[in-house]
């Protein structure tokens, strides 16, 4: 469920005031949002916790920076961002880091090298999950706050650093890949 | 890039409303008109609808907002979110003590005689003013002094006691 700015605007508004308990409503509200988004970064359940619980510990520390120039999710989604960004480039394994050409490798590998017995056990919305999850981080993120934070373009380019023309790509990338997964999908059940 | 790959572009971009009014119109116009934008429009529509109904999020652990609390809560009072340096504070104080210091170095350029000997400073020839201040001025000094402390240690006490409150919630 989204809340309205002014919501968000009135908790933060309140938390600086000196209720520091309110931040809990500010958490409760985000935190699927932020761990899910933190997950898609870094697929180890208790990392990506411990990722979103950093983040929400930033947000809170910084709080009195939060102008209100943007929603209250944007701003958060950016500090969750550069938070599994700097965690990625602390363990050097981030698929954001390579080039184009050794993601397509990774995502090719991770596709086709899948037991198709697997997929067929799943059901078609864990299926889009675990696809969603071998996708290169930087387009899982760009799914994952498009049509799950319900972040526009616009926004994904101030939480990513990338232009929208950037973020665009990544996005019809992304769900270019699942289209086609989805199309296989649909292909093995009419075939069965 | 392909021509399918161009077209499909255009059709995400009026899907997700990203598009200008007058490109929207024609890319509708197109999907109306031609048989091959609206099969693709038709196609990427479902996995539009699929990717949304069917996308679910991830619940963290049930005690994380109590360890995210927990972890505000041991937060060293520096880095509370309410710990802000008021700019416009600063900006006084700082004028304050500016124009101090200026209307003092004026008041000893003006009032230093420069034709004096080198040895001689002519500190002699300021006259501080003799100020007469009575007992009954004096205690009144006092009094309001000592009911300014005793309300400034009263408001901060009462903040500490709310803070102190606020990290044990």
């Amino acid at each position: 469920m989204m809340h309205s700015r002014e919501d968000d605007l009135l908790v933060i508004r309140s938390v600086l005031q000196g209720r520091q308990s309110d931040f809990a409503i500010l958490v409760q509200r985000y935190s699927q949002y932020v761990f899910t988004l933190a997950f898609r970064f870094v697929p180890v359940r208790e990392v990506a916790e411990e990722l979103a619980q950093d983040a929400f510990v930033k947000a809170y520390t910084n709080l009195a920076g939060f102008r209100g120039e943007s929603k209250f999710s944007t701003w958060l989604y950016t500090i969750v961002h550069t938070t599994c960004l700097s965690y990625l480039r602390r363990k050097n394994n981030s698929a954001l880091l390579l080039d184009e050409e050794m993601l397509t490798q990774i995502y090719d590998q991770k596709y086709h090298s899948q037991p198709t017995h697997r997929s067929e056990q799943n059901s078609q919305r864990m299926l889009l999950d675990k696809v969603i999850g071998q996708l290169p981080a930087n387009e899982a993120e760009v799914i994952c706050l498009f049509y799950q934070a319900g972040q526009s373009v616009e926004e994904i380019s101030v939480i990513t650093g990338a232009t929208t023309a950037n973020v665009k790509v990544r996005l019809y990338r992304a769900r270019q890949k699942l289209k086609d997964i989805i199309e296989q999908c649909y292909k093995k059940e009419l075939i069965e | 890039m392909d021509s399918r790959a161009i077209v499909e572009q255009q059709i995400w971009a009026y899907i997700d409303g990203e598009c200008m009014p007058d490109e929207y119109q024609r890319i509708a116009m197109l999907i109306r008109e031609n048989d091959d934008w609206r099969a693709i429009h038709g196609e990427l529509l479902q996995v539009h609808e699929g990717i949304s109904a069917q996308l679910e999020l991830h619940t963290p652990h049930v005690r994380f907002s109590g360890n995210v609390m927990d972890a505000i809560a041991a937060l060293p009072a520096t880095q509370n979110a309410r710990f802000t340096i008021n700019k416009k504070v600063i900006s006084v104080i700082a004028g304050v003590f500016i124009f101090t210091i200026s209307a003092l170095l004026l008041y000893m350029l003006v009032s230093t005689n420069w034709a004096a000997p080198v040895r001689d400073l002519g500190l002699t020839d300021i006259q501080i003013p003799k100020v007469a201040i009575t007992a009954q001025y004096r205690q009144i000094v006092l009094n309001s002094a000592m009911g300014l402390i005793v309300m400034l240690g009263l408001v901060f006490f009462e903040q500490a006691i709310r803070m102190k409150r606020h990290v044990h919630h």
